[in-house]
């Protein structure tokens, strides 16, 4: 009989322990309402005309605001990078912004992982995608296919965000299908060509121009037992980069062109940059283990003075400068001689990616989050010019940084009105197979051991699988 | 016993959760991965049937051939060093009379408790450019620096190395258990006949231990064919995919280009060549005089 009564209590505890359990999804109801009734807002608003539509939209989003500090806590998830002060400074600055602004929204951060977006992917099947996200344009392309990202065409031109978009980066913000999938927060991105001005100085060298250039170069400097150039050739986009900025003094639209296919690798500019590239290579540009050699490695040998040259892109500036002072610059890329080294220097490897925080369509807040999203957005480029010294976001913030740009920065602000074409970063390119195959091939470029002629060889096989 | 064994509900009963455990997370999704391997597939999307052509592709991809290389190399070297250095080291600590016999069955299982990640994380200290290897013999004035794990033919070796040095002590400890297993009447025997120890062991433990080897063989030779997570650390799959596996080509079709159907092929293939050694093991093991006992024992019932 005790055992019976002993059962039945613990029957009834578990019962009242789940109940409560459940009761906590109140929050999740009233966001529900506020969505829905934002929802039928915007139906009835989209019937008026334009301006009246502007109006009563920026009196939705007041009244919302208003809503949301009225009613309980709405708690978002956002997967995005949280890794070092690139990455860190701009979040922690959002979060600061969003609790004056959103007082009733709360983030729940998930860091971003390093694995090619094989988490997210994981989510996304699993239907656990976070409310927020930050996606790259092979997501972006991969989740428009399974309805799993949000279109903000109309969030982006309710707040203003199209409005504050650079005319450089209005390209950014679309998709191929003409859709706005997510909020970019960098702008055009750059590869440079970093060098040690001190080791140049002291071994005598000037700046190279020209290939012949930088094979004297080469040979000063491994004499002096420094190595050329450090490159961390386990990041795949490195290698890519390191090969880009050879291929753009032969055949400007480098990479880009080859994974939009209006050029083949079959071309006589790209197979000259992949005989230059492996010339360079037995010279002894880069360090003989660079292709098992990590980012931390490689930057750790320039900033000690153990390498003369390095390859990044711009938001090392701030890093480099900070290590190395005014002993580090970057230089216009070397070309196969001085008429094309002039020709060149408006044509930049790297540039900007239609990648930035997108929203789940299925997320219960979706329509609030798409404003969070934006809203991040915008605090992420204010951060970035503001701490991180870097003016290159993707909108207008009207912001200063905190104190003086870094010389390299200006003397990139400088140049910027002259460039007229750039190229993309890997995780720009839009077709996964040529991405996986560039970086791949690279890397055996770099390593020394394949040929340029199996280079060519084996990216004619990848071209032709681009379309399968 | 015969009481329970003839239960056939008993019997239902006391297989019912691991079949059921079996079939959801291994027969099912090994069904799954052979279906979807005729397929296009994202991962998120429907799915659609394409024939053979994923494996079309897959049988002319240059890395197919690699990874199968490379596969055999990795079998091949785990098998060998593992099998040899386990059986030596297991029948040295048999040796009662051995001093320091605890400390090293113990020193040689550690490796095994560790994880995979730390012991690459430590091989990856020693074996790379500036490493400790390379320090060594720079600091022994030898010019023989060599780029260990960057080389496109010799990084599966050293990387297959890593492998069977972590792995020995788990074949050491399945040896050491066989040996335990056997009775010491038969050493006494064959030490009055004046057998000596080497021979013993090579007619009585080896001979004995036939079940055990069998097992290890399984383990390290699908082991091998399986490898990834020690070329995803050491070298991540370079240079070139030059120490890609079918697992990492598996990866990186699904992850890396979103193209599940075609990774989904390289498993198949993979799964296909494990239980193709399974079965040549178990051929090349079979107890031949078995057949005929059975057929004994059924006309002695008969009869």
């Amino acid at each position: 009989m005790k055992k019976k009564m002993l059962s039945t209590l613990m029957s009834l505890t578990m019962v009242a322990g789940l109940l409560a359990g459940c009761g906590g999804s109140s929050s999740t109801t009233t966001s529900n309402d506020t969505a829905a009734s934002t929802e039928e807002a915007s139906e009835a608003t989209a019937e008026e005309s334009v301006e009246e539509t502007a109006e009563a939209e920026t009196a939705e989003s007041t009244e919302e605001k208003a809503e949301a500090a009225d009613g309980e806590k709405v708690t978002l998830s956002i997967y995005t990078q949280y890794a070092d002060d690139d990455t860190k400074v701009p979040y922690d600055y959002a979060v600061e912004q969003l609790a004056e602004a959103y007082p009733n929204v709360e983030l729940n951060l998930i860091v971003q992982a390093q694995d090619d977006g094989q988490t997210l992917k994981t989510l996304a099947a699993t239907g656990q995608l976070p409310d927020i996200y930050q996606a790259s344009t092979d997501l972006i392309n991969t989740f428009r296919e399974s309805n799993q990202i949000m279109v903000l065409n109309d969030v982006a031109q309710s707040t203003g965000f199209l409005d504050k978009l650079y005319d450089a980066n209005k390209d950014l913000a679309y998709a191929e299908d003409g859709n706005i999938y997510a909020f970019p927060f960098s702008g055009q991105e750059y590869v440079l060509w970093y060098y040690n001005k001190a080791l140049f100085e002291e071994n005598g060298l000037e700046v190279p121009q020209t290939y012949d250039d930088l094979k004297n170069c080469i040979d000063t400097f491994t004499a002096a037992g420094i190595t050329p150039l450090a490159l961390f050739g386990q990041e795949g986009w490195n290698t890519a980069a390191a090969y880009d900025v050879i291929a753009t003094r032969y055949a400007e639209g480098g990479i880009k062109a080859l994974d939009e296919q209006s050029a083949n690798i079959t071309d006589q500019g790209y197979v000259d940059a992949a005989k230059m590239m492996e010339e360079l290579v037995a010279a002894g540009l880069y360090q003989s283990d660079a292709t098992t050699t990590n980012y931390d490695q490689a930057s750790e040998m320039f900033l000690s003075g153990q390498a003369a040259m390095f390859i990044n892109g711009q938001w090392y500036i701030e890093d480099a400068t900070a290590k190395l002072g005014d002993d580090v610059d970057w230089m216009f890329y070397p070309a196969a001689d001085a008429a094309s080294y002039e020709a060149g220097k408006s044509a930049f490897s790297g540039g900007g990616s239609a990648s930035g925080f997108a929203v789940n369509p299925d997320s219960e807040n979706a329509e609030l989050a798409a404003e969070v999203a934006e809203f991040i957005t915008e605090k992420y480029c204010e951060a970035k010019v503001m701490y991180r010294h870097n003016p290159l976001v993707a909108i207008d913030t009207g912001k200063e940084p905190d104190s003086e740009y870094p010389a390299m920065m200006k003397k990139l602000s400088d140049t910027l009105p002259s460039i007229t074409s750039t190229t993309k970063f890997t995780w720009g390119l839009t077709n996964s197979t040529f991405n996986d195959g560039i970086q791949s091939e690279t890397q055996g470029l770099v390593s020394g051991q394949f040929s340029a002629d199996e280079f060519i060889e084996d990216m004619t096989d990848i071209m032709e699988d681009m379309n399968d | 016993m015969k009481k329970y064994m003839g239960n056939k509900l008993a019997i239902l009963l006391f297989i019912a959760p691991a079949l059921a455990i079996f079939i959801l997370f291994d027969f099912i999704p090994i069904i799954q991965v052979f279906g979807y391997s005729f397929t296009d597939w994202n991962g998120l999307t429907t799915p659609d049937f394409t024939g053979l052509k994923n494996y079309i592709k897959l049988f002319g991809d240059k890395v197919f051939v690699t990874s199968n290389r490379n596969q055999i190399i990795f079998a091949i070297i785990i098998t060998v060093y593992q099998m040899l250095f386990a059986t030596i080291f297991a029948i040295t600590i048999s040796d009662k009379k051995m001093k320091g016999r605890k400390f090293l069955r113990v020193a040689y299982f550690i490796p095994v408790i560790l994880s995979v990640t730390v012991v690459c994380q430590l091989w990856g200290s020693i074996l790379d450019g500036n490493g400790l290897l390379n320090k060594l013999f720079e600091a022994s004035g030898s010019d023989f620096k060599q780029n260990w794990l960057g080389d496109r033919y010799k990084a599966i070796y050293v990387i297959a190395f890593v492998n069977a040095w972590q792995w020995m002590g788990y074949q050491f400890a399945l040896i050491v258990a066989g040996i335990k297993s056997i009775p010491s009447d038969y050493y006494e025997a064959a030490r009055i006949d004046g057998c000596s120890n080497v021979k013993a062991h090579m007619k009585i433990t080896i001979p004995l231990l036939a079940e055990t080897y069998k097992f290890c063989l399984i383990i390290s030779l699908t082991g091998g064919i399986k490898a990834f997570t020690e070329m995803n650390i050491l070298t991540g799959g370079g240079p070139n995919k030059s120490t890609y596996t079918l697992t990492y080509m598996m990866y990186n079709a699904a992850f890396k280009k979103s193209d599940y159907g075609y990774g989904l092929a390289a498993a198949t293939i993979m799964v296909l060549e494990c239980m193709v050694i399974m079965l040549l093991i178990n051929f090349i093991f079979r107890d031949k005089n078995e057949g005929k006992e059975e057929q004994k024992a059924r006309r002695k019932r008969n009869g």
